[in-house]
């Protein structure tokens, strides 16, 4: 799975606005929810493998903490190819209309 | 971790002039960038250009990985200084008698850094909501 897929989904992106505000442990994402811990330690463990949040453990518990730097490292190379690309593709047309 | 775009583009030219747009040398170079490509499997060719703000040169290294003239073509793409080859599809589907273009460029966002640094960044949510509504869009 990628990140684009991994936040797609709309209790993932809810646990990620939660972790945007602090480090919480499982019990405490769960509270906002109307799913079990199963599904939301799940949906943790899917943002953990695309990198976009961290756990470390606090005696019995598991703390999780949103990986910002992530974001914004996807969101700048999405950025610059997109405006790159654009560009190219209209020239593109360009070229296309005048070998017509 | 991986990134991507999706572009789409229709043009009102069929697919194979499309396709020889986007595989002979001489038309990629007036509008993408000056280049030694050659329409064969396998094949290394270089991309050159100059950063628009100033005289730098630069170079783009890649390499055909798949090509199924008009439809479909798939170069391996590295920038100078960047650590990891991403992925650049072509797809061309004939569309009212015009070509439907789909550019997906796939690519990996290195870390490098290191992840000490995360906790002192500002959180770009919004940042991302709109990348993600024109995901949705282009899908």
């Amino acid at each position: 799975m990628d990140v684009f897929q991994a936040v797609a989904e709309p209790n993932r992106r809810k646990v990620i606005d939660l972790l945007a505000r602090r480090e919480r442990s499982v019990q405490d994402l769960v509270a906002h929810f109307d799913v079990s811990f199963q599904a939301i330690s799940q949906h943790l463990k899917v943002l953990d493998q695309v990198g976009l949040v961290a756990k470390r453990k606090q005696g019995r518990y598991r703390m999780y903490r949103l990986k910002p730097r992530r974001l914004k490292q996807i969101s700048d190379w999405v950025k610059k190819y997109e405006a790159f690309w654009n560009e190219r593709l209209d020239r593109l047309g360009e070229v296309l209309d005048e070998q017509s | 971790m991986n990134a991507n775009i999706v572009i789409q583009r229709y043009y009102p030219h069929p697919p194979e002039k499309v396709w020889r747009a986007l595989t002979q040398r001489e038309l990629l170079a007036k509008w993408l960038m000056e280049n030694d490509f050659e329409a064969v499997l396998g094949r290394d060719f270089t991309f050159h250009f100059c950063e628009p703000d100033d005289e730098t040169k630069s170079a783009v290294a890649c390499r055909v990985l798949e090509m199924e003239p008009p439809s479909r073509l798939v170069w391996a793409w590295r920038n100078e200084g960047e650590a990891h080859e991403t992925r650049v599809e072509w797809s061309l589907r004939p569309e009212n008698g015009g070509t439907r273009l789909t550019l997906r460029h796939i690519g990996e966002v290195s870390d490098e850094r290191g992840e000490q640094l995360e906790a002192g960044w500002p959180v770009k949510l919004e940042q991302l909501s709109e990348m993600l509504e024109k995901q949705d869009g282009d899908a």
